[in-house]
């Protein structure tokens, strides 16, 4: 009996095989052999095509967030994002220089490990994704390896809820936590993690996802250095980092302004465009000059004869620090 | 009989080409984080591009992240070996002047690590071809001395 299955015709025949096959019954049996091998090959490669297009649909149809960016244009733009990204600085970077500055450690400046249970959109967990991400690099920075279990658990949940996990070996950075003397490599981990994780989420088209992690990541990292308690003359050198950021909030709000047609990120542009307001009375004059190289040891030394110089006073570092712990507050609430 | 050996071989490509991909991509970055020795890593790129075509621009990758004055950084590439093109890694400060590059024109040699101790804080752009053009796949690093 015929069988009909989207347009392609199969028939249905019994076989029996027998111990002696006649030269008919052999040439019978051949032809079967081939059509039941012709079957299972179309049937693989059926298999495998309808396999890989739902592992695209899940991806996209579970996440909101990334279908209301769809029907955009900004999917263009994706590789330029990939490329702009990467200029938002690494909290380490900034965390690190808190802890040469011999800034003490403040717990109560990090997100409430317990705020994670409210951050029921993608929108949130993305942005809240990297402001966690953010505390667990100070954390790990300053040593508090035990307390960040908490933390890296809140990470854990977050990227599991934005469907980007597999980025973070959990069970190694849970043993690693145990120890102080592993903080290379927990932070290794963590940074590569997020690293791996940003150039997935572009790879799959959910760039504005990895777009809102970075803004976390920032924001937290700005809001940490402009709330430490520090004297002179380690404040002067904390403020200049934080001057700095001045160019970096350009990039972020080129960032942004790539998802512009989603409300969510209308409202991430307005909070910006008011930090920008304060970052503009930051001045930042540039030197530049011929640089000079030196090979040491197989290794290019560059000897960078080029020079910035930020000028910032305290009352634009406090203004600056008054919009960013409103801009967090909003974030984090 | 032919249409079988045209199928089965379209569906072993398919299974392939996904474990070359992974080859070039996640092995190449665990064997270039392998050397960052007791350098604190901060950025790893991907790079994979194809021949140069005559008449075409030499194909290039750029991304910019931002170098603070003070710090020292590491900076190295790791080349995968399917592939005949050895990358290159060019640096541009913010007024687009070259500040380095990890090949030796003259003596067409490549540098394997680049030492930046920055005295100009600002958004670099790092930019990362093949030698002569050739189709290659690399992973660069970016890393700060303690």
């Amino acid at each position: 009996m015929p069988l009909k299955l989207k347009g392609l015709n199969f028939v249905r025949k019994k076989h029996k095989i027998q111990p002696q096959l006649t030269d008919t019954n052999a040439q019978n049996f051949r032809t079967m052999k081939k059509e039941r091998l012709l079957i299972l090959s179309i049937a693989m490669f059926f298999s495998y095509a309808i396999t890989s297009c739902q592992q695209g649909q899940r991806q996209e149809a579970t996440d909101l967030l990334s279908d209301s960016l769809v029907a955009s244009d900004v999917r263009l733009d994706d590789r330029m994002v990939g490329e702009m990204i990467s200029s938002i600085p690494n909290p380490v970077e900034m965390s690190s220089l808190l802890q040469k500055s011999g800034v003490v450690y403040s717990q109560e400046l990090l997100n409430p490990v317990n705020n994670v249970n409210n951050y029921n959109t993608n929108f949130k967990r993305a942005l809240n994704l990297g402001v966690y991400g953010t505390d667990l690099v100070y954390m790990n920075i300053y040593d508090r390896t035990v307390a960040t279990l908490r933390y890296l658990s809140n990470v854990r949940d977050l990227a599991s809820d934005l469907r980007v996990e597999q980025f973070f070996d959990y069970e190694t950075l849970n043993r690693l936590s145990e120890s102080a003397r592993s903080i290379d490599s927990v932070l290794f981990i963590t940074n590569s993690g997020f690293d791996r994780m940003s150039r997935y989420l572009i790879d799959q088209g959910r760039s504005n996802i990895a777009v809102l992690i970075s803004y976390g990541t920032w924001i937290e990292s700005l809001y940490i250095a402009t709330n430490v308690q520090t004297v002179p003359p380690n404040r002067d050198l904390i403020n200049i980092r934080i001057g700095e950021q001045k160019k970096v909030l350009d990039n972020m709000l080129l960032l942004l302004h790539t998802y512009r047609r989603d409300p969510n990120f209308v409202g991430l542009i307005e909070d910006l465009m008011e930090l920008k307001a304060e970052f503009d009375k930051v001045t930042i004059s540039y030197v530049y000059a011929e640089p000079t190289m030196k090979e040491i040891d197989g290794m290019i030394v560059v000897v960078d004869n080029s020079r910035s110089e930020v000028n910032i006073s305290e009352e634009i570092v406090q203004a600056i620090a008054d919009k960013v712990s409103y801009i967090r507050g909003k974030i984090i609430g | 009989m032919k249409k079988y050996f045209i199928l089965t071989g379209l569906i072993f490509v398919m299974l392939f080409a996904n474990k070359s991909q992974a080859q070039c991509g996640d092995g190449l970055f665990d064997i270039c984080h392998s050397k960052l020795d007791d350098a604190r890593f901060l950025k790893s790129w991907a790079i994979q591009l194809e021949n140069q075509r005559s008449g075409e621009p030499l194909p290039q990758v750029s991304f910019k992240m931002p170098l603070t004055s003070g710090n020292t950084y590491k900076i190295f590439a790791c080349n995968a070996e399917e592939l005949p093109g050895k990358v290159i890694i060019s640096i541009r400060n913010q007024n687009d002047d070259l500040v380095v590059t990890s090949y030796m024109v003259e003596q067409r040699r490549h540098i394997p690590v680049i030492m930046f101790p920055v005295g100009m804080s600002g958004i670099y752009t790092f930019s990362f071809y093949f030698e002569d053009g050739k189709e290659g796949c690399a992973v660069g690093v970016v890393s700060s001395v303690n």
